[in-house]
């Protein structure tokens, strides 16, 4: 090139012109080269939603719901009695209407659901998950619908720039599944009885969220469709808390409006402190102790053999 | 309205449009127009206040520069303080004083009801007023001439970038900008616009995304492990930082934007090897007024120690009752008063010892300095972020009982992950800047091509990492 062009070339970068579209530019090109990249990543790693869209799946009971539902059941334990491994797709603040989404594209994209376990107090849960799961709203229609039903705005946005798209808490945990599968989480954080004892939970900040008792119903009878066995679930919770907020009483009453599916009640199977994480959340020996509970009142005999070992084809 | 909203963005295209295509006192009427809308809409009732206090000091000024008998003089500068001191204590501190003396006849054992008054304290009221009052002081002490526009000093109390969280910007230097604006110059604006972008970076991705982390801790300071303790109290000096230096930068910036200066508000205050040092580089609008205000009236330059001292920790501790009506500022600020005295008492030894280590080739002792000092400011940060004394200490018992040292016990491991990225990544560019005595604008200036590479890849780092949660500014409260 020669001097005189790119004299030419430095004086029009340092013009307003040259200058803005030379950062639109190069913006662009990275914003794209990059939402590529990451795109890639997000499709090989082992992280729960990542698998959904990838389709490698064997059957699995299926456990949906909020952050209440990631310690419900020990995947061990219930491998135990049923002999089916477990596919835990709940996410801290997941409503209802996303779980049935994410479960409808997991049934899309081959996966083989031999059972639901479905945490109903996620009714309580608004759609805010999907602000990360807009992740994978470019290869959900469902997602893309909520997206931009409920976050036009961002929506609008995930379209304009393509690294919008992995802004937010899922991508940093999608990252760091790629080296691991994350089934395997456990909460081994034991509540202090001085906080249980000292603080609550507010009635007001579980209130049943427009649109989510439908999308339980609709679960249901595309379960029952397909013969697929589920389970609607309220997990324990600290009993100074529920008498606090009497969330499954609402939750189970709502719930009789829109569907004829028993819910299975353990908000009050628990009372020792050592079960908790904190107030509405099991650590991994409150998972075991649920189980054992569960097993008593009969939860798992849809999949359990007669000997209480896993049932076979 | 907030500088990260998007409505903030469409009122500042408004604003630029009137600004470059008007000239002289029509464009003054604009800034004041859009400074009143800009304050209006966090709370309009509270535009009286802004009004009562400019026009008071504006004739306060004129007044005082047509008079020259001291008891006069005296009488006018004490109209302005009591005007302005009045609308300060009945909004901001009348609460806190009333239940402060409650408490303290309940001690001595006489029993007194709450009051609940119910104020709505004003947003930016500590930032205008101090600015007023800087103003009358000059004018009173004849450094400055008082302004002979009403409309013009409007603008200066009033403008709507640093009306809300400063830069506490002095009459002295943004009045005669006022006056005499230049021409739209475009290497200022990209400038101004690099500052502008970073503040954007300090604010959505350093400070919002550490905020969510340091709300669970200070919630509940007993549920969390030690080391979760000690992570949120280090995290929260960089969400400080991040939030306010960005608050300020972005506000400076679009100053400069606009052909402006506000003068510097923070130069990478994590980099200070004393304390001194450190107010040199935080809030250095707020350390200077109250230097020029507070601490040499008080006889801060003065031979005898024991007043040094007393003024030290004197200004010290109005400096933190100027960040809010609470004993949590107060302790603050107090601490970093003992901070200095205790560095201006030490300093003789400490030089002779810097010196040996240094003359030894210890090239640990300046990183120690700086670690020394941004722990202990860490600490005085607890109190400031603490709801109120009980939980601050809560929050140091809980740090110092050491249960829970592994790193397995810190809640939200993603979220301390992300917010430890970003500040890993403030951290290399102030080591940057730090090490090669530059400031990035001297160095894009010449290089319009690697500041837009830059640019772009500070925009991609903040549309993949920023928090857009609508966050406030913390100084707002202020």
């Amino acid at each position: 090139m020669s001097e005189v062009s790119s004299k030419r070339i430095k004086t029009f970068v340092a013009g307003p012109v040259g200058f803005l579209l030379l950062l639109a530019v190069v913006f662009f090109a990275l914003d794209r080269l990059a939402g590529f990249g990451l795109g890639k990543v997000a499709e090989s790693s082992q992280h729960r939603f990542a698998r959904v869209y990838r389709g490698e799946h064997e059957p699995s009971i299926l456990v949906l719901g909020h952050s209440r539902g990631v310690q419900l059941v020990s995947p061990e334990a219930v491998h135990e009695v049923s002999g089916l491994p477990v596919f835990n797709l709940s996410a801290n603040g997941m409503s209802t209407e996303v779980a049935e989404a994410l479960l409808l594209d997991y049934a899309e994209n081959g996966g083989k659901p031999a059972g639901i376990i479905l945490e109903v107090s996620s009714i309580c849960s608004n759609n805010r998950l999907i602000r990360d799961l807009k992740v994978f709203a470019n290869r959900s229609p469902r997602l893309a619908a909520i997206l931009k039903r409920d976050e036009p705005m961002l929506a609008t946005a995930t379209r304009l720039f393509h690294t919008f798209r992995y802004n937010g808490d899922l991508m940093p945990r999608i990252l760091f599944h790629c080296f691991g599968d994350d089934q395997a989480f456990t909460n081994f954080t034991v509540a202090k009885p001085e906080f249980l004892a000292e603080t609550s939970i507010a009635a007001a900040d579980w209130q049943i969220q427009e649109g989510n008792p439908a999308a339980v119903a609709r679960i249901v009878s595309w379960a029952r469709e397909r013969n697929i066995p589920v389970r609607l679930v309220v997990g324990p919770f600290w009993p100074a808390a529920e008498a606090d907020a009497k969330v499954s009483e609402r939750v189970i009453a709502a719930l009789g409006e829109v569907t004829d599916e028993k819910v299975w009640d353990y908000s009050a199977s628990l009372a020792d402190h050592r079960f908790f994480a904190d107030h509405v959340h099991l650590n991994a020996d409150g998972a075991m102790e649920l189980h054992r509970v569960m097993l008593e009142s009969g939860f798992f005999g849809l999949w359990q053999g007669r000997d209480g070992k896993g049932k076979t084809e | 309205m907030n500088f990260v909203e998007l409505r903030f963005l469409i009122f500042f295209v408004g604003f630029c449009a009137l600004f470059f295509a008007t000239r002289g006192r029509v464009r003054m009427a604009v800034c004041l127009v859009f400074s009143y809308y800009f304050y209006a809409c966090w709370d309009w009732r509270f535009l009286g206040l802004i009004g009562l206090s400019t026009v008071t000091d504006f004739f306060v000024g004129r007044t005082l520069e047509r008079t020259e008998v001291p008891g006069r003089r005296r009488a006018l500068l004490l109209v302005s303080l009591l005007v302005n001191l009045s609308i300060l204590v009945t909004f901001k501190y009348l609460q806190f004083f009333l239940d402060s003396t409650v408490s303290l006849l309940g001690i001595l054992g006489f029993e007194a009801h709450r009051a609940t008054l119910g104020i709505i304290l004003p947003v930016g009221i500590s930032f205008y007023t101090f600015q007023t009052l800087s103003y009358v002081i000059d004018v009173y002490r004849k450094r400055l001439a008082a302004e002979p526009s009403l409309l013009h000093y409007a603008v200066f109390v009033s403008f709507f970038p640093q009306l809300v969280a400063g830069p506490i910007v002095r009459a002295k230097l943004f009045v005669p900008q006022l006056r005499e604006i230049p021409e739209f110059d475009w290497r200022g604006a990209r400038v101004a616009l690099q500052w502008i972008l970073w503040g954007y970076f300090l604010k959505t991705c350093v400070a919002d995304n550490i905020s969510p982390f340091v709300d669970s801790c200070f919630a509940w300071p007993g549920a969390n492990s030690s080391i979760s303790l000690m992570t949120g109290a280090v995290l929260f000096s960089f969400q400080l930082y991040g939030d306010f230096a960005g608050y300020s930068l972005i506000a400076i910036g679009i100053g400069r934007f606009l052909g402006l200066d506000f003068g510097a508000n923070f130069r990478r205050p994590f980099f200070a090897t004393n304390f001194s040092d450190f107010w040199a580089r935080w809030h250095i609008s707020l350390s200077t007024w109250l230097r020029d205000y507070l601490f040499v009236p008080l006889g801060g330059f003065s031979r005898s120690q024991v007043r040094v001292h007393f003024a030290l920790i004197a200004t010290f501790f109005l400096a933190g009752l100027w960040h809010g009506a609470n004993w949590n500022y107060v302790i603050f600020g107090l601490m970093h008063g003992v901070f200095l005295s205790l560095q201006r008492l030490l300093t003789p030894g400490l030089e002779r010892f810097a010196k040996v280590r240094k003359g030894r080739g210890d090239f640990l002792w300046v990183p120690l300095s700086i670690l020394f000092v941004f722990t202990l400011t860490t600490v005085s940060f607890i109190f400031f972020r603490a709801a109120d004394l009980s939980e601050a200490w809560e929050y140091l018992r809980g740090i110092a009982s050491l249960e829970g040292l592994s790193p397995s016990t810190i809640r939200y491991k993603f979220m301390v992950a992300k917010a430890g990225l970003m500040v890993a990544i403030l951290i290399v560019v102030e080591c940057v800047q730090n090490h090669y005595r530059i400031e990035g604008e001297a160095f894009f200036e010449a290089r319009p091509g690697w500041q837009a590479l830059a640019m772009a890849a500070l925009c991609l780092i903040i549309v993949l990492f920023g928090s857009f949660s609508g966050n406030s500014f913390i100084y707002f409260q202020f």
